[in-house]
């Protein structure tokens, strides 16, 4: 008895261990530019000399900064204008986005998970399709459609494309097929026009769902890369994920700050939505 | 009146009504798609339409050609190169990723609620990370001066040069498993929580083993489950372009060398018929494969 | 788990509301700060052009130029300036600087009377002219600062010399040599300013001879000297002030001006800048001149208005510099410039209210990278053409984090939208896919008139002939030499006798080479060999082995250390990098080497007539020759600007008129890289070669110095013959030019070995252009 006990305690102690390894893996990058934002550039440049000189040997990393220094985060909150100028951008452009995905990617995923619209298993299998392929396909097409619209070189070449993205679709239909019909046929049976059902069964039922979509794509608007680059051609219209800054020798300090600051309202986000990513996702998921 | 007559009349009203109520409803529902629908008729079908009739044209001049293109295209070395890694990184990372992830699931799933909770939200991390600051931790990281390979020599391995060998191909599949490692648990987690214990119990009754309960029932139960799960990997893994590109740039190693690549370059050259035969191709391929997956595993649409 | 979410999302809202401050704050100051008001205005400030000025507004008005001769007799300028009763007086040496010449002109620089100077013994480099009466301040070169002195020119032409007694020493000379130099001088107010060396402003006293510092508070900062009435403005490193001439006061700073006005690039002569400025009716209102026209700035406000666009003007070629702006009045101004070639010019600018605000025939004009050679090309048009509109569209300008790959993908789908542009300049673009897209025209006609005309160097245009139809055509070209001292035999050849020859040079601890780095190597050698690399199916690897095996036994040669080698990007960010560095690798930056004793050999790019005649200066003092250096039986060229028409344009007469006056004799004078494809051209170049002296002292104080000659008819003639015997243009293509000098350069500095590198290339190009 004692040892079935005993092994199922070691069993459970080597599953910890794993986990935590796994845990420190992922955890790690952001904890490492964390720190990297607030060492100061002499210190930074003998633990990653050899990456960035080319000479012999290898970068290695302290666990916490030796001389800590604000110096790269005040250059940034005070001296970087264009930083801040891009970060606006791209909030400019996420809440763009967010807001059409709201106004006309809901009501279609509720519209088709819940109603008998002809073709929907194929409009459905089409969103994935859609969804799936990379931005290079349809790349030049969306210039020229883009073109004729007027909109190059301004944000809603962004906005708009993002505000009808059939992801959210896709990810908000999984979980509104997952209400109980019998609610809506009480509500109908009780009198309620449809648009009263949407608003008073569908949003909230499917709250975490609506959540989690936008929560991923809010995380997506932080990693737009190549939208901007062939759509926006302005530099002061670029968004924060184009800030790549250099990682040279004297810049290293504050590239590191750059990015762990550039990552803080995504993880903000998500720290905040994720429960009802959670609940968002799985529930959608699975079929009652 | 007698109860039987009521209960008749009631019946052809109810019939009545609830015919007119499917077309009401119909039209209620097409209501809530229009504008969606619109708006990605404009954004995303034309352009695609216009990608399907560039395939079948020339370049420059639009003059028809019928089958052309797609025959210089399945001809192409570059193209099949590229078909041929990303197949290979897809069926690689794709099974990996899941039974990784399955694993972790598992032993998490034997945790207190609050340790498991902990662990989500560190498995979850990568993903709120943006691509740019990937770029960076990878530079950091796989350089031939950077941390992995000074990890290796502390261990008295030589280094490897990550970026410009086959071991490209690894860092990749890395990157991508890291990033979406979080992801995929927390949905098998879920998948895990739904089914009820009374299944299991009554199995246990019927003296089924632990592992036998997983196959036969856990798994079967967690289809639908698991169809959004590889839908959405599938989704990940095109994802992963983004950091090889800003990382190795348009030509980076052969084992890395992906379509988008490919799709990149033939429009950097202006071949955008090859590029629009290419991404049908790869678009019937996609639709393929998910409607497969859809019709053995999707129990109702 | 409440609390932390509270807080995270207090911090969530916190971090967007910061952002958003400084966000929206920064956005009004990028929307200010930029451009200098080349997008049009902002309206406010005054209407300076009277009925119909803005931009934006109505369709009418606009500046329309002239240009004016210039006295015969002067060659170089040495000041100008308008003076209080609206004469110009200008200064200025003959071509043999034997004379000096006082001009004065009373009709707005139409006409002008002349008179000589005499200035004694003494050599003038600058002239302060005093607006009051139109005397001015001679400043020239001190050999000690205890015989510091200006000469007075008095109106009538005689000249005093006086004496500046406590002249202060140079602070920043090397060893003990501390004789100072006015750098910089002007009269506001009265009063003679002068800027020396130290950086300092001081005010002179005409009559005692002597200097006192003025606003110390500037410091030692201040380069130049722009006089306006009863200001001075500034010219220093972090931009313009404006001081009062009449106590030394400094009035607040601008920042508006000094945004707009940019980077001041400081002349040669310290008497040209990159901008100039001039006052209004009062001291507040500042107009000035720089590359995107003439501007119009109220002191206190905030905003420039733009008056005359410089695209539309001469001034608006980069390659100038200012002399002076003058304002006769709201529609009348004057501009005295410098261009590339070294030349004074003069334009008028008057307001036509009744011409178009911007001309209604337009041209586009595209490059991946801006250079002196397409600027030089599209202000000779502009000039023939006022009513041409020329819209130069840059890909790569530099100053954005702006790929080639990005501007490329902007461009092809501006192509495919029908948003193409007319001429295109093919360097770094895929013009092999072009060609075959169909998106170039044939202009092989137009290469034919051109070559009926002047005669062109048919071997470097046929080589772009595919069938009789040429797509593109090179403006200019150069080829790559060996230089070296006298005795040592033939170098070129194939890389292995290459390398071996040279290695054989190598004697004991001698330099054979000056320290190059290794990307300018690698391009020395490509636009040497990698013709030769060409094969079906990517690139011939053996061919490639040898070269690289070669350039690291040129690289390892004199054993210099990484940190010694002069950067490649010290000229690269000016010109770019697919206008080809090597035109930086020039063969006489190894040669000065040469003429030290610092090196034997020189390997690198015969880039102009100018450096050939500089090559034989330096033969002269120091014997040796030069060879053209080729592989194998394959003599290649460097072409220089590839323009094509697109397919798009093929109707249009001025796209075509554009690539004439680009291919003509008087189109290509201007132009200073590079030799000309069109004969006449060349043999002016030849014709017109400056004549000079060099000296100068290399590290350890060596000296050194030749004389620079136009070129002999034997060498001409030699020269002809070896351009006229080059037959392949390089591999021009900027992919496979990326990969082999990254990966080449990664072997030579040792980072990573043959193997790699080579099968790095080979696998990429192959890759490349299996696509």
């Amino acid at each position: 008895m004692r040892s079935m006990n005993m092994a199922k305690r070691a069993g459970k102690l080597l599953a910890v261990l794993v986990l935590a390894a796994f845990a420190v893996l992922t955890v790690a990058p952001l904890f490492f530019l964390a720190c990297g934002s607030l060492m100061g550039n002499g210190e930074l440049n003998e633990y990653l000399g050899p990456f960035v000189l080319r000479t012999d040997g290898f970068a290695v990393w302290r666990l916490f900064p030796l001389y800590p220094t604000f110096r790269n985060a005040v250059r940034l909150f005070f001296d970087s204008p264009e930083f801040f100028h891009m970060f606006w951008n791209t909030m400019a452009i996420t809440g763009g986005i967010l807001g059409g995905q709201f106004l006309f990617g809901l009501p279609a995923a509720w519209g088709l998970a819940r109603y008998p619209v002809p073709g929907r298993k194929v409009f459905y299998m089409l969103c994935i399709v859609l969804m799936m392929l990379p931005f290079q396909v349809t790349m030049l097409s969306e210039y020229l459609v883009l073109d004729r619209l007027g909109l190059l070189d301004s944000l809603w070449s962004i906005i708009l494309p993002g505000a009808f993205s059939t992801f959210s679709v896709f990810v908000m239909y999984r979980f509104f097929c997952g209400i109980p019909e019998d609610f809506l046929e009480a509500a109908r049976i009780d009198g309620a026009g449809e648009l009263r059902i949407f608003f008073v069964i569908g949003l909230p039922l499917g709250a975490s769902g609506i959540l989690s979509a936008l929560v991923l794509q809010f995380l997506e608007c932080f990693s737009m890369i190549e939208q901007p680059l062939v759509f926006l051609q302005t530099k002061s219209l670029l968004p924060l994920s184009l800030y790549l800054p250099e990682v040279r020798a004297e810049r290293m300090g504050f590239a590191l700050c750059c990015s762990f600051v550039a990552l803080l309202p995504p993880v903000l986000v998500f720290g905040m939505g994720q429960q009802y990513l959670e609940q968002g996702i799985t529930a959608g998921a699975i079929k009652e | 009146m007698s109860p039987s007559r009521k209960r008749r009349v009631k019946k052809t009203a109810v019939r009545r009504a609830g015919f007119h109520r499917n077309g009401r409803r119909k039209a209620a529902g097409l209501l809530f798609l229009l504008p969606g629908f619109a708006g990605i008729a404009v954004f995303y079908l034309i352009p695609f339409g216009d990608v399907v009739r560039r395939s079948f044209v020339q370049a420059s001049g639009g003059r028809f050609c019928g089958a052309d293109n797609y025959r210089t295209v399945f001809g192409n070395t570059a193209f099949q190169l590229a078909a041929k890694n990303t197949a290979r990184f897809v069926l690689v990372c794709l099974p990996l990723l899941l039974l990784f992830s399955l694993l972790l699931a598992l032993l998490v799933n034997g945790l207190g609620n609050k340790l498991k909770t902990v662990c989500k939200s560190a498995f979850l991390l990568p993903m709120a990370i943006p691509a740019a600051s990937v770029v960076l931790l990878w530079r950091l990281m796989f350089d031939l001066h950077g941390f992995v390979n000074g990890l290796l020599a502390l261990a008295g391995i030589a280094p490897v040069d990550w970026m410009n060998t086959g071991a490209a191909f690894a860092v990749l599949v890395f990157s991508y498993i890291w990033k979406n490692l979080g992801y995929t648990i927390v949905l098998w987690l879920a998948g895990l929580a739904s089914v009820p214990e009374s299944v299991y119990e009554a199995a246990q009754i019927d003296g089924a083993g632990r592992a036998a309960c997983f196959f036969k029932i856990t798994l079967p139960l967690m289809k639908p489950m698991i169809f959004t799960i590889v839908v959405l990997s599938l989704l990940n893994s095109f994802k992963v372009f983004r950091e090889a590109y800003l990382v190795s740039g348009n030509y980076p190693q052969e084992d890395i060398y992906l379509l988008q690549h490919l799709f990149n370059n033939w429009f950097l050259d202006l071949s955008v018929d090859k590029m629009a035969a290419g991404s049908v191709l790869l678009a019937l391929v996609i639709g393929g494969f998910v409607w497969i997956l859809q019709r053995s595993w999707e129990e109702e649409g | 788990m409440k609390k932390p979410k509270k807080l995270a999302a207090l911090l969530l809202c916190a971090c967007m509301a910061v952002t958003g401050l400084t966000g929206c704050s920064g956005k009004d100051e990028a929307a200010n700060g930029d451009a200098p008001g080349a997008d049009g205005t902002e309206g406010g400030a005054k209407d300076a052009a009277g009925d119909g000025g803005d931009a934006a507004g109505n369709a009418k008005g606009r500046f329309i130029e002239t240009e004016l001769a210039l006295p015969e007799a002067v060659s170089t300028l040495i000041g100008v300036r308008m003076c209080d009763d609206g004469s110009i007086v200008m200064l200025g040496y003959d071509e043999n600087r034997a004379s000096l010449y006082r001009e004065c002109s009373k009709d707005q620089g139409e006409s002008w009377e002349e008179a000589s100077v005499d200035y004694g013994d003494g050599s003038y480099s600058q002239a302060a002219v005093n607006p009051a009466d139109g005397s001015a301040a001679l400043l020239g070169y001190f050999q000690s600062n205890a015989e510091a002195y200006i000469g007075l020119a008095a109106p009538d032409g005689s000249v005093k010399k006086l004496a500046i007694t406590n002249m202060p020493a140079y602070e920043g000379g090397s060893g003990d040599d501390d004789t100072n130099m006015i750098v910089s001088a002007g009269y506001a107010g009265g009063k003679l300013f002068l800027v020396d060396l130290n950086g300092r402003i001081y005010e002179v006293d005409t009559e005692g001879g002597t200097v006192s510092e003025v606003s110390q508070s500037l410091g030692a900062d201040v380069f130049g000297v722009i006089p306006l009435k009863d200001t001075v403005a500034l010219l220093t490193k972090s931009g313009v002030r404006l001081m009062d001439a009449a106590d030394g006061t400094l009035l607040s700073e601008d920042t508006v001006l000094t945004d707009a006005l940019g980077v001041m690039v400081n002349g040669n002569d310290s008497a040209i800048f990159g901008v100039m400025l001039t006052m209004g009716e009062s001291t507040e209102e500042i107009y000035f001149v720089n590359h995107d026209g003439i501007f119009y700035h109220k002191q206190g406000g905030s905003t420039t208005e733009q008056l005359a666009n410089g695209e539309l003007m001469s001034v608006g070629d980069t390659s100038t510099a200012f002399r002076d702006l003058m304002r006769f009045d709201d529609e009348h101004f004057l501009v005295f410039s410098v261009d590339s070639l070294g030349n004074e010019r003069c334009y008028g600018y008057a307001y036509d209210k009744d011409a178009p605000v911007v001309p209604e025939k337009q041209l586009s004009v595209y490059a991946l990278e801006d250079s002196q050679i397409l600027q030089q090309a599209v202000s000779m048009f502009r000039k023939q053409n006022q009513d041409v509109f020329v819209k130069k569209t840059i890909g790569m300008s530099g100053d954005d984090s702006v790929t080639a790959e990005d501007a490329i993908k902007t461009l092809n789908t501006q192509i495919m939208a029908g948003n193409g542009p007319d001429v295109l300049v093919l360097d770094g673009l895929p013009a092999d896919s072009y060609m075959e897209k169909g998106i170039l025209c044939d202009i092989a006609d137009i290469v034919a008139d051109a070559d009926s005309a002047d005669g062109l160097f048919t071997n470097i245009t046929d080589a772009y002939k595919k069938d009789g139809a040429a797509y593109q055509v090179p403006l200019r070209f150069y080829c790559t030499v060996a230089e070296k001292d006298d005795g040592i035999g033939q170098v070129g050849g194939a890389p292995e006798k290459l390398a071996e020859t040279v290695k054989a040079l190598k004697d004991g601890d001698a330099p054979v080479f000056y320290a190059q780095c290794a990307e300018m190597l690698l391009y020395t050698l490509y636009d040497v060999y990698s013709a030769s690399w060409k094969s079906e199916a990517g690139i011939d690897e053996q061919a490639l082995r040898s070269t690289l095996e070669a350039a690291k036994t040129l690289y390892e040669l004199d054993g210099y250390e990484e940190k010694e080698r002069e950067p490649h990007s010290y000229y690269g960010d000016v010109w770019g990098l697919y206008q080809n560095q090597t035109l930086y690798g020039t063969v006489d930056t190894g040669s000065s080497e040469r003429i030290i004793g610092r090196a034997k050999l020189s390997l690198g790019t015969l880039s102009s007539v100018h450096f050939v005649q500089d090559l034989y200066g330096i033969e002269n003092a120091k014997p040796g020759s030069f060879e053209l250096l080729c592989g194998e039986g394959q003599k290649t060229f460097v072409p220089l600007v590839c323009m094509g028409l697109t397919e798009a344009a093929k109707d249009n007469e001025l796209a075509k008129d554009f690539l004439r006056a680009a291919l003509s004799a008087e189109g290509q004078a201007q132009m200073t890289y590079g030799f000309s494809v069109n004969r006449k051209a060349y043999a002016a170049e030849c014709e017109n070669g400056k004549e000079y002296s060099i000296g100068g002292s290399g590290p350890d104080g060596i000296q050194f110095g030749y004389e620079v000659k136009k070129l002999s008819g034997e060498q001409k003639q030699a020269l002809t013959e070896m351009l006229e015997s080059l037959e392949t243009p390089i591999w021009n293509d900027r992919v496979v030019m990326d990969l082999v000098i990254g990966e080449g350069a990664g072997y030579l500095r040792g980072e990573k070995s043959l193997e790699d590198a080579v099968g790095a290339i080979v696998q990429k190009v192959r890759l490349y252009v299996s696509e």
